[in-house]
Parts: structure tokens; C-alpha cells; sequence
């Protein structure tokens, strides 16, 4: 079966946070947790980008390997979740994810962290599909609906793709054929620079 | 000899490509239903299908030609 993804192409994201509040509304999420947030970077100068960020369901999870109760689990489409039962607020996860995805609501007055809710590409948690409690505890359940996760299919400029890497990665070719540029996927160069050449240097504002 | 000392090189070169699970332990929490289960009666081609043609609605050069 497939590997489930997130892309976004920087080329269309105007930035509207569409998908964040998407998401907020679909999963009834809580004030101070953001499941997913929209980056810009270079922000007023010409040719700034953003990007929609979450987590980003790895392959090789960095919150699976810290984790001191193991309640991550991968299921079979390669969706990353995690058990909220087991979880004990501890945050490595939070320290360990590179993209910030794990995030922890205030569960008292003390600054004291709740258990850690994240993403789940709206795939729910390991309750009943579509159970009320599911639903309480990680938000509503659209891929056993046959659905994909609402912040893609809500963005209106189509820039963030959700589904099966290998069908979100052929729209983007695609895409990127049909516009002459922008085939790169935005931020690997920035990341790793190309043919080890250095990540080009921050523009600075003109005053 | 010569050749299983050169097996045995070749085995531990080979070893040090294999991939480690990164878990530290197995996954305790409580088990997770196939998401084909619950609406479409464990049909899981009929929920696969119904994705990738959900999937295809984010394309839009096949939606307008």
C-alpha cells in the first residue's frame, strides 16, 4: 500500500493558512496546539516563500526512537501516530522532532504539560474508527472515510498535496512540467546545497 | 582458509550496511483497526481505489483539461 505524505509547493502557497485553520476546525483543536502552521521565510523581501508545516509522518521517526513509553506506532499506509493512553508528557518527542510537530496543551496552572497531540493525517488514534472518543482524543478519523486530510484538500491554491508519496509526487512533476520551474522541491537546496556548493546567503533588507 | 577468511571479511563489511530498527522497544499502546474496517467491511481494494481517485482531485490539469 501506499506511503502516506504531506508536499507543499512553495511556488503556490500565498500564505492564507487556509490549512491551518481547516485543521483546527476539523479536529476541534484546543487554543495553544498548532497541528500544522504555515512558515514564511524571508518574510517581505522579494521573493519570500512559505511553506505548510506538520508533522511529517517520517519514515524513520525521530519521536519513535526517544520515546520512553513506545506509544508511537506506524501503521501500514505509513502514517505515524501514537497512543495518548500511554503517553506521559515527557516532550523528548518535542525535542527530537526536527519539524516541531509534537505539540503539548497546559494542563494546569503550573505550566504542567498534557499528553502530546500532533498530526495524525487525520487517520484518528487506536480507538474505535469513527468512535466518539476517537474523536476527543485525536480528532476525526477522514481516511477510514476514504478521505485525505482536510488541510490539502481545503488549500485553494492546491499547494499542499496530500496521499500516496508516489501519486503526490507524479501531480507535482506534472505540475512543474506544465509551469517550466520550479521542479526542485523548495528548501532541499537551502538544506543541503547543491553539489556541495554552500546554501545561498540571507538577503538583508533594504532600509 | 583463504576463501572463508574473505567470506567472513566480506560478511562483516556487509553487516556494517545493514539498517537498525531505531525504536528503542516495541510499540505498548493499544491496537489500531485497519482504517478499511469501519466503513468499507474490510474491503481494502474498494478503499484504496477510493483514494487514489480522491487523490486525484488535488491534480487539476486532470480535473480541467
Amino acid at each position: 500500500m501506499a506511503r502516506m505524505k504531506f508536499l507543499c509547493d512553495a511556488e503556490r502557497c500565498i500564505e492564507c493558512n487556509g490549512c491551518v485553520t481547516a485543521c483546527k476546525n476539523e479536529h476541534e483543536v484546543p487554543w495553544g496546539i498548532q497541528r500544522r502552521r504555515v512558515v514564511t521565510l524571508g518574510d517581505g523581501l522579494p521573493g519570500e516563500k512559505s511553506v505548510s508545516v506538520a508533522c511529517m509522518h517520517c519514515s524513520d521517526a525521530p519521536c519513535m526512537a526517544v520515546c520512553p513509553t513506545d506509544c508511537f506506532y506506524r501503521t501500514d499506509e505509513g502514517v505515524v501516530l501514537h497512543d495518548k493512553d500511554q503517553c506521559i508528557g515527557c516532550g523528548y518527542c518535542f525535542y527530537a522532532c526536527p519539524f516541531g510537530a509534537p505539540q503539548f496543551p497546559q494542563a494546569g496552572n503550573f505550566g504542567i504539560r498534557g499528553k502530546m497531540d500532533k498530526c495524525t493525517f487525520c487517520a484518528g488514534g487506536p480507538e474505535q474508527d469513527g468512535s466518539a472518543e476517537e474523536n476527543q482524543k485525536y480528532g476525526r478519523n477522514r481516511l477510514a472515510e476514504g478521505k485525505l486530510p482536510l488541510c490539502a484538500e481545503m488549500c485553494s491554491t492546491k499547494a499542499l498535496l496530500a496521499g500516496d508519496a508516489d501519486v503526490i509526487s507524479e501531480i507535482f512533476r506534472e505540475r512543474a512540467l506544465h509551469r517550466g520551474k520550479g521542479g526542485e522541491l523548495w528548501g532541499w537546496q537551502q538544506a543541503y546545497g547543491k553539489d556541495g556548493a554552500p546554501a545561498p546567503a540571507k538577503q538583508e533588507a533594504k532600509k | 582458509m583463504r576463501t572463508l577468511a574473505l567470506m567472513l571479511i566480506a560478511a562483516g563489511l556487509i553487516a556494517g550496511c545493514d539498517e537498525k530498527p531505531q525504536t528503542v522497544g516495541d510499540y505498548r499502546g493499544k491496537t489500531d483497526a485497519k482504517p478499511y474496517e469501519a466503513n468499507f467491511g474490510g474491503d481494502k481494494a474498494k478503499w484504496e481505489s477510493t483514494l487514489r481517485a480522491r487523490n486525484q482531485n488535488q491534480n487539476e490539469y486532470k480535473r480541467v483539461p
